[in-house]
């Protein structure tokens, strides 16, 4: 066969065709066909970039940011919070389980679970009974719990250098990415990742700033300077200040004050940059709910009717999964009797 | 198995082969094609590798050549890449491969006409694309950055210069086939395959989503793994025999590292998306290929090591030699690195990080590098007929090849086992954690690299120029009924 050349030519075909087959074709099978999709709320996601962001892909695209800034948050791992929202028909019971689970060591937890238990009374509601609980032991939680009546949910937390670094609340999947083209996930972090830049920076003359000269605003950083983006103009008494001027520098003694005048490129770049949020809760990224303005009380007994067992055998369901942020859905007296009865427990040592 | 000669064959003495043409006609017959490949390389090595010193320099201090668009870091570093990858190796690449199919086939190569035409139709589109790129058309996907219209020139080139190579391959006058011969059909089968899938599925008409990232993986894997490498694997096929003077240690283990390879490298690729937004099966199957790639990996450097046996002190006479072994070096170092990086448990924490930079090098500048300039050291004199000017420059070459190439990976290696470690602690600042004092290293590599390059370039301009004078003469003999020397004796009184 070594020596036939229409064998080799054979060999080597199938081998290219293994190949494309397996890592082309069957992906495209798989997620080629992603579609927009309604969130909880209704709205779509991932929403069409406006215009101006559009324009600003093309810079950020053309100027190479993605040599040095990958746009995705990676998590390396995830722990379960469970939380109390509602102690039931008999808060004795909940208080007697919840003191038991904190003098025992939990076999299942992959950290310090009991600490985080045993400091927190259940004088308000939602409260933190658990933290660092393996999905094993948050379901096991969850079962006790609402034996007795309480109302438990687990909440999941994505964990990773990525989130503790701020830079998403949860991992990126294929979802995040449908409008983009090119998608420019990046390889190499020399810069921070951008993935969720417009969640956390909103302050555009904040961008402009960086883009100009980026020392400015982060010590000791890499960035390149982009001052061919911008125009510099020394801003004279009496001068009218078109409205997009951004100020640089102060006067002093020496010279007049300073601004940029940022190009039609770096305005894009900028609306771009402010239009990256890939935190929408979606079906295979869960994370926990952002806090939400407080709802009506009426509303605190519906949304935590959810049983451990529900939850775990739907895995998949985002809105299942990451439990209730219901902070101030409970009336501020709720514990009141608690203590008259008082079966409040000191934190054990 | 038959009984193949497991020797490359040098020429027409051998009984065994007498349907070969002798090996100076061969090359002969490869004179101008050759020459015009390795020059048009050599010029894009050393403005890649300028380029390249341009973007280090730049990560040192920010403001250095800022103010230009066209110098801006994000389109330096792709256009330095492009050139070294599209302009040098590719052209290298292709240079040894007309060389290697006609010298171990026994035939003579006919279609000079068409592969110069071709070389300068890439060499336009390398040109094209690299402007392109400075000048902000850059597509975005890692290794494919030229636009369509440059790529399109390339695609093109390589259909004329490789439909040659294959003719030329079915008209060898030798039937039975010899290694190199194998590594040489799949790297031109692979490379229009990938380049054109690649092109087609990110640029003419775009799949959705990550899955662009996806044949983006795919596609810098298998142009290292299955377009370079394999006629990089070619050449350490053909010289470590050749210049040992001893047979190859086995047939029937290079044709199982030969099958192992060509079948997992195409799903070796997906490593650096571990963790990324894909489905999760896809980088799994990368990790397992890359361990599985470990099979061809020693089979090869067995095989190289035990017909090295009999030869031990080659390498000691022969600086070509030490090119190759360099090179095999480099490939099996860069081999086990990859799988071991592949693990589930470290690729989170090294992804994105500068030793996927030093991984590269190692494959690109060492591995591929080492050998195309060994294969270029021995056959391009022969081609020429005119020998080196300088065996000293050689030995320099060589010295700081292997000085840059491990002084690159030390101090990439190093800077990006930091990153992982400073990453992975999200304490630590990112400012902080991307910085790292062996980048210096690498920058010291880096310009002694390129110290290495110019010594090449040198002896190659002096070669071209004892090929180029001789023609002169005879033009001018021709054309005026005499020398210039000797119009120039006639002119002074």
């Amino acid at each position: 066969m070594m020596n036939n050349g229409a064998a080799l030519f054979l060999g080597i075909l199938l081998s290219v065709a293994a190949s494309f087959w397996t890592l082309l074709f069957a992906p495209q099978l798989q997620i080629g066909r992603q579609q927009v999709r309604a969130l909880e709320d209704g709205e779509l996601y991932p929403a069409p970039r406006p215009g101006l962001a559009q324009r600003g892909a093309e810079v950020y695209r053309s100027l190479g940011c993605a040599e040095c800034h990958t746009r995705q948050v990676r998590q390396t791992g995830a722990i379960f919070e469970m939380r109390i929202t509602d102690l039931g028909t008999n808060p004795p019971a909940v208080v007697a389980l919840y003191s038991d689970d904190a003098n025992q060591p939990n076999p299942h937890g992959t950290g310090t679970g009991d600490e985080g238990m045993a400091r927190i009374p259940l004088r308000t509601l939602p409260a933190v009974v658990g933290t660092h609980l393996s999905p094993a032991a948050a379901q096991k939680m969850t079962v006790q719990f609402s034996g007795v009546g309480a109302k438990a949910a687990p909440v999941l937390i994505p964990l990773g250098p990525d989130m503790e670094r701020g830079w998403g609340a949860r991992l990126s999947v294929a979802q995040d990415y449908l409008h983009d083209y090119p998608v420019l996930l990046g390889n190499l972090r020399l810069g921070p990742d951008l993935a969720n830049f417009g969640a956390r920076q909103t302050n555009i003359a904040d961008i402009h700033t960086q883009l100009y000269d980026s020392p400015r605003l982060t010590m000791g950083s890499l960035m390149p300077p982009y001052r061919f983006l911008y125009e510099l103009r020394p801003i004279t008494n009496g001068a009218a200040l078109p409205p997009e001027a951004i100020p640089l520098t102060a006067a002093d003694a020496n010279r007049p004050a300073q601004v940029i005048i940022p190009s039609e490129d770096a305005v894009a770049l900028a609306a771009y940059l402010t239009s990256l949020k890939a935190d929408a809760l979606l079906f295979e990224a869960p994370r926990p709910k952002p806090a939400s303005p407080a709802p009506p009380p009426t509303n605190a007994p519906t949304a935590t009717n959810v049983t451990g067992a529900v939850i775990f055998q739907e895995p998949g369901r985002a809105d299942l999964l990451v439990g209730q942020d219901a902070r101030q859905r409970v009336p501020a007296g709720f514990m009141a009797p608690l203590r008259e009865l008082g079966i409040e427990k000191a934190p054990p040592k | 198995m038959s009984e193949t000669p497991a020797t490359p064959p040098e020429g027409a003495n051998d009984p065994a082969c007498d349907l070969r043409l002798p090996a100076a006609e061969i090359d002969a017959s490869l004179r101008w094609p050759v020459l015009f490949l390795f020059a048009s390389a050599t010029a894009w090595l050393l403005l890649g590798s300028v380029l390249w010193l341009v973007t280090f320099v730049k990560f040192a201090s920010p403001g250095f050549l800022a103010d230009c668009p066209w110098l801006t870091l994000g389109r330096v570093r792709p256009a330095a890449v492009n050139a070294f990858l599209y302009g040098c190796a590719s052209q290298a690449a292709i240079g040894v491969t007309l060389w290697m199919l006609c010298r171990l086939g026994g035939n003579r190569f006919v279609f000079q006409v068409p592969v110069i035409i071709a070389t300068k139709i890439w060499n336009l589109g390398v040109t094209i694309g690299v402007i392109a790129i400075l000048a902000g058309d850059s597509t975005g996907f890692e290794w494919l950055e030229m636009p369509r219209y440059a790529a399109a020139f390339l695609f093109v080139a390589y259909l004329v210069i490789g439909l040659c190579a294959l003719v030329t391959f079915q008209m060898r006058r030798h039937c039975e086939l010899y290694p190199s011969q194998w590594f040489l059909l799949a790297g031109l089968f692979w490379f229009p395959w990938i380049y054109s899938a690649a092109n087609y599925l990110l640029l003419l008409d775009p799949v959705r989503g990550t899955l662009q990232a996806a044949i983006n993986a795919w596609f810098t894997g298998n142009f290292a793994g299955l377009w370079l490498g394999p006629v990089a694997l070619a050449g350490i096929y053909y010289f470590v025999p050749r210049l040992t003077g001893q047979p190859l240690y086995s047939l029937g283990l290079a044709a199982f590292a030969f099958w192992t390879l060509l079948f997992f490298t195409g799903f070796a690729g997906l490593t650096g998306l571990i963790g990324g937004p894909v489905p999760r099966w896809m980088p799994a199957l990368s990790t397992v290929a890359n361990v599985c790639l470990l099979l061809p990996l020693c089979c090869n450097a067995w095989n190289w090591y035990a017909t090295n046996r009999g030869n031990r002190g080659a390498w000691k006479q022969s600086v070509l030699l030490r090119f190759i072994l360099l090179g095999a070096a480099c490939y099996f170092v860069a081999g086990a690195a990859n799988a071991i990086l592949a693990c589930p448990d470290l690729a989170p924490k090294t992804n994105l990080t500068l030793l996927k930079v030093a991984l590269q090098t190692l494959t690109l500048h060492g591995f591929v590098g080492a050998v195309l300039f060994g294969c270029a050291y021995y056959l391009l004199p022969r081609v020429a007929q005119v020998n080196w000017a300088s065996e000293k420059l050689i030995n320099v070459h060589f010295l700081c090849t292997a000085i840059g190439v491990a002084a690159m990976l030390l101090g990439f290696g190093f800077a990006g086992v930091s990153q992982a470690a400073k990453f992975a602690q999200a304490g630590v600042p990112f400012v902080e954690a991307v910085k790292s004092p062996f980048l210096a290293l690498a920058t010291v590599g880096l310009v002694v690299l390129i110290v290495g390059q110019c010594a090449f370039a040198v002896n190659l301009v002096k070669l071209l120029r004892g090929v180029c004078e001789p023609m002169c003469r005879r033009f001018c003999s021709t054309v005026c009924g005499r020398t210039p020397g000797a119009a120039i004796a006639e002119a002074k009184p």
